[in-house]
Parts: C-alpha cells; structure tokens; sequence
C-alpha cells in the first residue's frame, strides 16, 4: 500500500472552522474546527447520532450550519463576505461549487426512471453542458473504470446493490469532482457486496483524489485512510494517522468505540 | 319534432334524441378535456407554491387552495360569468365556465400533484443537487419524470369529478349534455325521459374514463 505521507505545506481542500449545528435543544455539531488537504483520504468515524453524516454533508450546503464556516478550497460554503458582511450564495454559486464535490449516499440515490448509463450522463448533459456524444463517451469510461461496461443498459432496479453503488460512484465521479465525499457507501449493503465498492474507493484513493469517507468499515481505514477523525457528540475528538488509531487512539470514547466495532469489548454493547 | 315526441316508446325517444345528446356529449368533453388540461398547469403552478421555501409564497397558494376549494363551483362559475361583467369585463359563457373550471380543478390538481412530488424520495433531490444541478433542473429532469407515473392514476379520477362537475356549466347557457336535457325537457314536459337520456349518458362517459384510469393505474404499477 503506497500511503501517502501528509504534508501540511500542501493546500487546504476543506476547512472547518468553529462549525456549530443545532436541532432545536440537541447540539448535533459542537465548535468542529479541522482541515482536510488537497490529495488526502480521511475517515470519518464514531457512533451513530454522532454528527458524522451532518458534517459530511454540510461540506456541499446539503445541510446548513448555525455557525462557523466551511471552506472548500478557501472559498465558504453557502455564503460570501461582501462590503463587510455575509450575504447568502445565489443558487448559480452553490451549483457551481457542488460541481467540485461528488457525493455517494448510503442509499444510492440512483434516478430509478433512467439507465445506469443516464444516470452517469445527466449531470453532465444538464450541468456540465456535454453534447449528447461526449456525455455518452466520458459515462462509458466511467462505468467500464468500474467493470460496469456490461450494465450500461440497465435500470438500477436491474442491478444488485454493489453494482448500484458503483452506478453511483460512476455518476459522481464522471462530474471530474476535486473532493469525493462517502456517505457510510457499503452501510445498505449484504456483506459480499461490499468488498467490490471498497475496491473501487480504493482505486480512486489512488488516483490521488481528496476523499472524506464516513464509514464503519475499519479494515478500509486502516489500509486506505491518511487520517482518522473520531467523532462522538458532535466534536472531533481524536484526529490521527490510522496507525496511531489502531494501536491506541487515545480518547477513553474511541477506545470504546473502536472495541465495541472490532468484538474486542468486555462490555456488552446493549446497556 | 319535438312535440312528435310525446307518447312514443322511451327507446324510441332515445333514437330520435340521441344526435342532439352526442352534441352536447361533445360539448361537455370539450369544455372537461380543455379545464382538466389548464386545471393541471395551474396545479403544478400552486403545488409549486405551496412547497417553496418562500413563506410569502406559500401562503398564496394555501389561499388559492383555501378559497376555491371552499366555496362551491356553482358560486365560482357565476362570478367569472356574471360577476366580472359588473367591470365591464364579458367573456362567452365558453370562456367563463372554462376559467372557472379550470381554476376550481387547479386547486384540487395542486394537492394531487403535491402528494407525488412529496412521495419521491428525499435522496434523489439531494442527489440532483449534488450533482450541481439547480433546483429547476432537478425538478425538470429527476423528481417530475419521476412523479408523473404516480400522478395519473388520481388525475383521472380528478377528470370523471370535473366531467359531472361540468353539468353546473348548464346554468350559464352553454348547451352541453345537461342543457340539451332541459331544453328537450321544457318543449315536451317530459322531464323524467329526458333525465334519464342524460344520466345514462353520463353514466358511459364516467365509465369509460374509470375502466381507463383503472388500466393506466395497473399499467403503471406494472412500470414501477
């Protein structure tokens, strides 16, 4: 496994900064400040509730945030400083910052009414303005880069929930995002179909994609990962290198979180 | 002929009638096929409103709602008709009962087209805008498409209400299948045969738009 080393002289991909997100009483994000840079793969984990997915996607505006800011690429999410004060991003704004950011959901979210092949060609016909025949050639590659070449035909209804993940993935990726964002990608699937998606994230891992991955699947952390950030209650509690997770990460909560996760525990895990 | 009719058999009377009725049978699908096609277009409109994240918005679709589904078509229909004459405004009884129809199904279209939109999963907006697609698009292209299929089945039902509904368009003088019925009716004083002549052809047209709406719903859930 070639890991590649973090060099914190390299740019800043996403940066959040003091982020705070309630619903109504429940602190969901409390004061996140970290960064993610350009070429780096980070897990997200920790226990459900925990405010893993929310941070994940307020990184493209899916969820909004109270306070702090998100900065992708130095530039904030969802809002600009103008004549010294934020004013919200016109939707043109949004649009074009989430063309930067492919996201894959935990339930897929393939278009039901469309092949896997127009799956992948939408959002480059409609946002990215391909003619039909470019779109048509760049979803082909796409889908044969995930030995999907054989299912272009198929209605995701048509396909097994691994080959539906990779249509995803496919879809997401085709946009030419500069950060990939997972979603728990294998939490909705049957335990054999989940090897075949990890391999294709750990084919974009290499191809040097930013990647924020929030999953339970440590085994993948720990080969792929160049940092792991642990969350629990809605602050990052630990943030280190898989290596340094794995063998001892340092906080009483990830520890247990980790021993419930690898059947290590002496502690029962229904109270 | 009229008077010719008085004391024939009701078959015959039904034969010797029964152009007449088919005319104004051609009337009342005119005047449905016509507010059912507006009715949608002003439902999306309002469905649309009703969902934004506008408050301001959102009330004047409740309002719009509230109001014609509050009130009965007959009042609506002669506020179009006779009422907006008080402004100098005169339409044709056409005109008026195809706006007041139109106007009073948008309002239950609106709710119609409201539930399948709000049926689709939430994940497949978020996945539209993920993509960078804006609101509109994801709209145009991944949640309509989508909701359609699940808005005809009821739309059709929508279309047999509108097509009895139509008979109130009767009281402004526009002679579709329950005009023709009074005015055969007060030449002859046979308002029992003639009434009759009228619901058994309002009982076929019904019919055969549920037995189609039927087949188009199993159709459909044949596509899903």
């Amino acid at each position: 496994m070639n890991r590649k080393h973090v060099n914190h002289e390299r740019k800043p991909m996403v940066e959040f900064k003091n982020v705070s997100k309630r619903y109504g009483d429940h602190l969901v994000l409390d004061d996140v400040s970290a960064t993610v840079y350009e070429g780096e793969v980070v897990v997200i984990c920790g226990p459900s509730g925990s405010g893993k997915s929310t941070l994940l996607r307020a990184i493209n505006g899916l969820e909004t945030i109270d306070e702090g800011l998100i900065l992708v690429e130095g530039k904030a999410v969802g809002k600009r400083f103008e004549n010294g004060r934020w004013v919200p991003d016109t939707e043109a704004e949004l649009c074009k910052m989430r063309q930067q950011i492919g996201m894959v959901f935990q339930q897929f979210n393939l278009f039901p009414h469309m092949t896997a092949l127009e799956n992948v060609m939408e959002g480059l016909i409609s946002v990215k303005k391909m003619n039909d025949r470019e779109a048509l050639a760049v979803a082909r590659d796409t889908l044969e880069m995930m030995s999907l070449s054989d299912k272009t035909g198929s209605r995701p209804s048509k396909l097994s929930g691994g080959q539906q993940q990779r249509v995803a993935i496919a879809r997401a990726l085709a946009m030419r995002p500069k950060i990939m964002l997972f979603d728990e990608p294998t939490s909705a699937l049957d335990p054999e179909l989940v090897g075949e998606v990890l391999n294709v994230m750990l084919s974009i891992a290499r191809e040097g994609f930013t990647m924020i991955v929030v999953t339970h699947e440590m085994e993948f952390a720990r080969q792929v990962a160049d940092r792991i950030f642990f969350i629990d209650e809605g602050q990052i509690l630990v943030e280190s290198t898989p290596d340094e997770f794995f063998s001892d990460p340092g906080h009483k909560r990830a520890r247990e979180f980790l021993g419930r996760l690898l059947g290590l525990s002496e502690t029962p895990d229904i109270p | 002929m009229r008077s010719g009719l008085v004391g024939k058999s009701f078959f015959e009377v039904f034969r010797l009638t029964a152009p007449l009725f088919l005319k104004g049978a051609q009337m009342t699908l005119l005047l449905t096929c016509v507010s059912i096609v507006l009715g949608v277009c002003m439902g999306l409109l309002v469905a649309l409103l009703k969902m934004s994240k506008r408050p301001a918005c959102r009330m004047v679709g409740s309002a719009y709602t509230w109001f014609l589904r509050g009130t009965p078509l007959l009042v609506q229909i002669w506020l179009v008709y006779f009422g907006l004459g008080q402004f100098g405004i005169n339409l044709s009884g056409f005109i008026a009962g195809s706006i007041a129809l139109s106007l009073n199904s948008g309002a239950y279209m609106a709710e119609v087209i409201r539930a399948a939109i709000e049926s689709i999963p939430k994940g497949q907006m978020e996945a539209a805008k993920s993509l960078g697609m804006t609101y509109a698009q994801a709209m145009r292209r991944i949640i309509l498409p989508q909701s359609v299929r699940r808005m005809v089945p009821p739309m059709i039902n929508e279309f047999v209400a509108l097509l009895k509904d139509s008979s109130l368009i009767a009281t402004i003088g526009i002679v579709e299948l329950l005009l023709t019925a009074k005015l055969l009716t007060s030449s002859t004083f046979m308002p029992f045969t003639f009434y009759s002549i009228v619901a058994i052809f309002y009982l076929a047209l019904t019919t055969v738009f549920t037995t189609l709406g039927a087949t188009v719903e199993r159709w459909m859930a044949a596509l899903e």
